[in-house]
């Protein structure tokens, strides 16, 4: 288990206060939540095995009510953290039991939206999919596609630096944002960035994304959208073994043909998510991946036959190709239920975000399973195979005493694994609290501490969305394992 | 980046020698732990910079001048991945000879100044080329950065891979700080196949760099005829109307960055003639309280504002 920062007895006792002053300052009572069971619904996010109950939530409606929260909290030493939709699966939405949780979620609102710069003004709390669909019949759509679309908001996708499977063509959270509204933990509205490309004066939009909302809270985001494809099609190709998929997955990226998507699934996923879907995914098979092309008719036709092609090459036993949307949204939904899906199989599940490099993407499934093996827990593979983000699902029973300390070292070997194949710990979920002690992996104390200036320099009281991201302790990874300064640079 | 060897270099002629800012030799190093060293050992302020091609935009720095152009070579390719990285001072026209024998090119054909850029001065401008509505510009296209902070110290920040969100994204935060946050001294890049590459003329664009003023302006695509109205001095259009470049004669266009910032856009003075860019400056002004953020990270990078203080703005 990790360990989490103690609260603040000081701060505890000065709750009434605090939830005294906090209602004065919003002028209302209904944007304050204080009841224990109520609070209870932002104890947690996606990684669902911790939990705090927070000590007040504030749901704010405009930019100046979150600029007079931050204030108040920097002012009175209250720590404080912005939440979304809480989806993430890294635990970077999990409060502290002294936080004060500042929900985002009634800043819903598309604010505009202009068809001919191909770029949308929204709320931080509108959910990423929204976005796509408000623009829809403008032929645009948002490209970066969590799966958990329907619920994030692009505001946890700013945080955390989202991915999704269609990031293989178009790129993650960063290549997509053009300008935010932040509020500084003292409480200042600062514009950076706007419509146009680039930003002039530093790259504050590139430091603020992925950031994990521990440099200030974004309220409204300026995106930028992208014309939809003519069509695009998934094709699914079952192989007799995991090593073949993922052989044909890195000779596809290396002709440098890209297809829009290549997800990957192993027998334990492609069971679960088609008993949970009826998908239509070979259950005979031990690994499927899912490839999509997209274009003019044409193009779908030329681009379909060259990868089946390099599928039927690299082993494929079987194939088919969406005949339809209808056949090819049940495809996608197969896939973006995944998590879900191994839910309906398994108690309980803990979801890795190693990337490597694609070329050894055969050789790391093998010590994958190697290590689950050694530890006696399945693993089920979901990923998005084309840029060599993996996410292997350690499914285990909660129930067993003492298990949850055995999952968290067996997903510890697996990121040492990925490091040492020359990846990093986490391509798109962030580190959260998850990851946080497995930082010494990638980064020296050196690396870290000007990190943490950049923090201390936009929170000097380490009040905002603190205890996450940096170790608090050594990492758990056995001594002598790995050396911290060596691999990625 | 212990144990990476870079690759030996073709030797320089007199010819590619760097140019050197403000006239003064620059000290150049070949390893990043000999000027981090260098940084560690001194206390004056460093005028830094690559090849020199972009020597002539921003203010002119005073200080002791050190150039990265001895850190050469490649360090990393790995073409099947499409993953290259480089010492900083690397010139482009090398990893495009080493890219071109795999069908690759760089994403963000930058321009050259006239010159033959160092990897490390295109990254840390963030001065992209024609394709950036569909290949991004520099910054997109940066993965990884080994890097030197104000204090001396050797740092690494992001990796070798496309998808990684371990931890800030510090080597973005270095694109175009213009060498006032840290020295790279090694950067990893993504690369593409040269079939995608989409040849983009930007007609008039030889006329614009042919007047003493040059402006680079980007600003939302449809206000580019904004912009352009009454304009009567060359220009030239790219990413379909998103960046305008305007030459000028004189500095009769002075109201530039304010015309820009009008117009949603922002604007950077890219070439000029010394006099003028010593009391104008070349970067967009910016709003208080962006100026305030930006401070913050000049002082968790380079508390002893030793590097390049003041190229972009004068508080930096």
């Amino acid at each position: 288990m990790l360990n989490l920062p103690s609260p603040r007895a000081e701060v505890l006792d000065r709750r009434q206060q605090i939830a005294r002053d906090l209602r004065a300052l919003l002028g209302r009572d209904d944007l304050l939540i204080t009841s224990a069971n109520e609070l209870k619904g932002y104890e947690t996010d996606g990684l669902a095995c911790y939990r705090t109950v927070p000590m007040l939530a504030v749901l704010a409606e405009d930019t100046a009510q979150v600029a007079a929260v931050l204030r108040y909290c920097h002012d009175n030493e209250v720590p404080v953290m912005a939440r979304g939709a809480g989806t993430s699966l890294a635990g970077g939405a999990l409060p502290q039991q002294d936080t004060v949780v500042l929900g985002l979620s009634k800043m819903n609102e598309i604010l505009e939206v202009c068809a001919e710069n191909q770029t949308a003004r929204v709320q931080a709390g509108v959910t990423n999919r929204n976005i796509s669909t408000a623009v829809d019949d403008l032929g645009l759509f948002y490209a970066p596609d969590p799966s958990s679309q329907i619920a994030c908001t692009i505001g946890g996708n700013v945080a955390m630096n989202s991915g999704g499977a269609h990031c293989l063509k178009y790129g993650v959270t960063t290549n997509h944002i053009l300008g935010v509204t932040f509020v500084t933990m003292e409480g200042a509205v600062v514009e950076i960035g706007g419509e146009a490309f680039d930003l002039p004066g530093y790259d504050l939009l590139g430091l603020i994304v992925g950031a994990e909302g521990q440099l200030g809270v974004v309220t409204e985001v300026t995106v930028r959208l992208m014309p939809k494809p003519e069509a695009a099609r998934p094709l699914l190709a079952g192989f007799d073994s995991a090593l073949d998929a993922g052989a044909c997955v890195a000779a596809i990226m290396a002709t440098g043909r890209t297809p829009v998507a290549i997800e990957f699934m192993d027998r334990p996923a492609i069971l679960a998510c088609e008993r949970f879907t009826g998908a239509g995914y070979p259950t005979d098979a031990q690994a499927l991946l899912i490839i999509e092309v997209e274009g003019s008719e044409a193009e779908i036709e030329i681009e379909l036959a060259f990868v089946e092609a390099m599928a039927r090459e690299h082993g494929a036993t079987s194939i088919s190709v969406a005949e339809d949307i209808v056949s090819a949204e049940n495809i996608w939904k197969g896939r973006k239920s995944a998590f879900g899906a191994i839910g309906q199989i398994s108690p309980d599940y803990l979801c890795m975000d190693g990337t490597i490099p694609v070329t050894k993407l055969p050789d790391v499934l093998e010590q994958i399973y190697a290590i689950g093996d050694r530890y006696g827990f399945e693993i089920a593979n979901i990923f998005h195979a084309g840029d060599g983000n993996m996410h292997p699902l350690i499914m285990y029973d909660s129930h067993q005493p003492g298990v949850l300390d055995r999952v968290e070292d067996c997903g510890a070997e697996i990121l040492c694994v990925c490091v040492e194949a020359g990846g990093c710990i986490t391509g798109e979920h962030g580190v959260g609290i998850e990851k946080r002690d497995h930082m010494p992996l990638m980064f020296s104390p050196e690396d870290l501490e000007q990190m943490k200036a950049l923090k201390r320099g936009f929170d000097p009281k380490w009040l905002l969305n603190g205890g996450k991201v940096f170790p608090l302790t050594e990492t758990g990874i056995p001594a002598g394992q790995i050396d911290p300064t060596q691999g990625l640079h | 980046m212990a144990g990476s060897q870079a690759t030996a270099e073709p030797s320089e002629t007199a010819a590619d020698s760097p140019e050197v800012l403000s006239g003064a030799t620059a000290e150049a190093f070949s390893t990043p732990e000999a000027l981090a060293g260098f940084v560690r050992e001194t206390t004056e302020p460093l005028a830094l910079g690559g090849r020199g091609s972009k020597a002539g935009i921003g203010f002119p720095v005073e200080g002791r001048a050190v150039t990265t152009s001895g850190l050469k070579g490649i360090t990393y390719f790995e073409p099947q991945e499409f993953v290259l990285g480089a010492r900083a001072g690397t010139r482009l026209s090398v990893l495009e000879a080493a890219l071109a024998e795999h069908d690759l090119i760089l994403p963000f054909s930058p321009p050259r100044f006239g010159g033959d850029p160092s990897l490390g001065g295109v990254i840390a401008t963030n001065i992209g080329g024609a394709e950036r509505e569909s290949l991004g510009a520099p910054r997109d296209n940066v993965l990884g950065a080994q890097y030197i902070n104000g204090r001396g110290e050797l740092l690494k920040a992001g990796g070798r891979v496309v998808k990684n969100v371990s931890g800030y994204d510090l080597p973005r935060a270095l694109c175009g700080s213009w060498g006032t946050l840290a020295i790279l001294t090694e950067i990893t890049i993504k690369v593409v196949p040269k079939a995608r590459a989409v040849a983009q003329d930007a007609p008039g664009l030889d006329a614009v760099w042919a007047s003493p003023f040059v402006w680079r302006v980007s600003l939302p695509r449809d206000r580019a005829s904004a912009l352009l109205a009454g304009w009567s001095s060359p220009s030239a259009q790219q990413w379909s109307g998103s960046l305008v470049w305007l030459g000028a004669d004189a500095a009769g266009a002075n109201d530039i960055h304010e015309r820009a910032a009008a117009l949603g856009g922002h604007a950077l003075l890219v070439q000029s003639p010394d006099e003028h860019r010593r009391e104008h400056g070349c970067f967009q002004p910016l709003s208080t309280g962006v100026q305030a953020l930006q401070r913050q990270v000049k002082a968790a990078f380079d508390p002893g504002h030793r590097f390049n203080p003041g190229r972009m703005y004068k508080d930096l």
